[in-house]
């Protein structure tokens, strides 16, 4: 009876490597959201190029995929971004001379791309990637995409969520290109926001040792000349760095001004570089939601809770200065605020 | 100094430390109460109570200035409370030379961030009374002609309240709960945040 049981051992670790193998193989990608279209350029006809070719110049299937940092299958993963993954794929039947893509760009958020660029395989590669303030732009200068062929896996990482976004896709034309615009999942909806104190931001401008790595380079310079920049009570840095820094016995406008100096350090932060993981604010289409009367849901939002605030300082009665100073000390402390994160 | 005399010093020393320390971070006056709301905050910025025994932070803005995060916090006490919950609007005559509407309307409130300026300056506040019977087109058509008239001014704050009474209620004792319960129209207009919007009723309404 030795070799059954030689057979049944075998059998038995043949089953075990096998199930191993299935276990350590990678698992299916997937993405929190996916999807794919065709993009239909212009036709030869409408381009006044129907003596070289007939239909459209060009047709494009472009997929996308969105990864949340947690998800395990995310192949840039990056903590508190989002992953966008785009492929452009040129149809066998786009026009051979015409057709070939030389570009593919997407709109994002101001300064809201953290980093772009593509996962080394066996599509295109594209000769550079451009990430500018509002939009992040692939070139294929140097190996077109031809029909027939797919890009490689061209990627995105944003703090800013999932939402429809407009994108371009340029063939290389004649003497001109020809583009075609049509919409995508791309980097849309406002990160949670992250709400500094007028202790922190204070400390920062005195330079308090452990927060000279917040608004490293210049950074703290164009936050606060941002905060001047949407500002009506303060003329200058100066006048905001005066508010910001006040100390003693003040009456309520002082004290309002000083909540209204790190309110608005942390709308200019916000703006300038929405993808800092300290303080930042939204304003714009979905921006930071604030709860103001306490029933849980949003009520108003930082634009207009910050005019609100800025007009009651200059009312000169004391009431209305006392709500302002109310209400930005309570968004600057992230009470009422949508989502706040707090980490200071 | 032999062992024993040596320990009960550092006892000492080890209760004194901890005793100053204690002090420092419990002042005497008790802080004024972080409500949950706004309604009760603007109460709590009213301070209504005798210096009491030391209470422990309860919330992480307190925490924060017990631990010495807050220099501002620790070092001062709460904001002075105004002296009568009323509120005193200025009206500057260069906001509005002539009627903003033909709207039946009372106008109690209009400055600018430029008070001595002969011109009427960017950032402008109107504040209106209408009666509790204007209808909702009425609103809209009031602060329609508010903004056209105001169309030069890059931040515009438009408030229209149906009880004079309650738009010159302070926050002191309902945290603006009534006027806010009788702000029938609102107009936030702010080019350097890129924002724009109209509310007749808390409906948003094209401008």
């Amino acid at each position: 009876m030795q070799a059954p049981t030689i057979k049944l051992r075998f059998a038995l670790a043949t089953l075990a490597v096998f199930g191993i193998s299935i276990l350590a193989l990678p698992a299916a990608a997937a993405p929190d959201a996916e999807g794919s279209q065709p993009i239909t350029s212009a036709t030869c006809e409408d381009l006044g190029l129907g003596a070289f070719c007939t239909g459209p110049v060009y047709v494009v299937t472009k997929s996308f995929k969105v990864y949340s940092d947690t998800n395990p299958d995310n192949p840039m993963p990056s903590a508190g971004n989002f992953t966008y993954i785009y492929t452009i794929a040129n149809d066998p039947g786009s026009n051979a001379l015409l057709g070939p893509i030389k570009q593919f760009e997407t709109e994002t958020p101001v300064n809201g791309t953290v980093a772009a660029g593509f996962i080394d395989g066996a599509g295109v590669e594209p000769s550079s990637v451009d990430i500018e303030s509002t939009v992040v732009r692939w070139n294929f200068n140097v190996d077109f995409i031809d029909p027939s062929e797919v890009s490689e896996q061209l990627y995105l990482i944003s703090p800013f969520g999932p939402g429809e976004v407009t994108d371009t896709h340029v063939a290389v034309g004649s003497t001109f290109s020809i583009d075609t615009t049509a919409t995508c999942v791309g980097p849309v909806v406002a990160p949670p926001a992250l709400a500094c104190t007028i202790g922190f931001w204070k400390n920062r401008e005195e330079g308090k040792k452990g927060l000279l790595k917040f608004f490293q380079d210049g950074d703290f310079d164009a936050v606060k000349a941002e905060a001047v920049a949407i500002s009506t009570v303060f003329a200058t840095e100066a006048e905001l760095i005066a508010a910001l820094t006040s100390t003693g016995n003040r009456d309520i406008l002082e004290r309002g001004k000083q909540q209204l100096a790190a309110l608005l350090l942390n709308v200019a932060a916000g703006n300038l570089y929405p993808t800092n993981t300290k303080c930042r604010l939204f304003v714009g289409v979905n921006g930071t939601q604030l709860d103001t009367d306490g029933d849980g849901s949003a009520d108003t939002n930082v634009e207009a809770a910050l005019t609100l605030i800025e007009s009651n300082l200059l009312s000169g009665d004391a009431s209305l200065q006392a709500d302002a100073h109310e209400l930005a000390d309570d968004i600057n402390n992230g009470v009422g605020v949508i989502d706040a994160t707090m980490f200071q | 100094m032999n062992f024993r005399r040596f320990s009960l010093v550092v006892l000492a020393i080890a209760v004194c430390t901890t005793a100053v320390l204690y002090a420092l971070r419990h002042p005497e006056t008790k802080p004024a109460p972080r409500a949950e709301t706004r309604g009760a905050m603007a109460e709590a910025a009213v301070p209504t109570e005798s210096p009491a025994a030391a209470t422990p932070p309860s919330t992480a803005k307190e925490w924060e200035a017990a631990l010495g995060g807050d220099p501002e916090l620790v070092s001062e006490q709460p904001p002075p409370a105004p002296a009568a919950d009323r509120i005193a609007m200025t009206v500057s005559e260069k906001l509005a030379p002539e009627p903003l509407s033909d709207v039946p309307h009372a106008l109690i409130g209009a400055w600018d961030e430029a008070p001595d300026a002969v011109e009427p300056g960017t950032h402008r506040t109107i504040v209106a009374v209408v009666e509790p019977s204007t209808s909702e087109s009425e609103l809209e058509q009031l602060i329609r002609d508010i903004r056209r008239q105001h169309a030069g001014a890059e931040i515009l704050d438009v408030r229209v309240y149906d009880s004079a009474e309650a738009a010159t209620t302070g926050s002191a004792h309902d945290g603006g709960a009534l006027r806010a319960a009788h702000l029938v129209a609102d107009v936030k207009r702010n080019d350097r945040l890129d924002f724009d919007q109209s509310k007749v009723h808390g409906r948003i309404v094209e401008p």
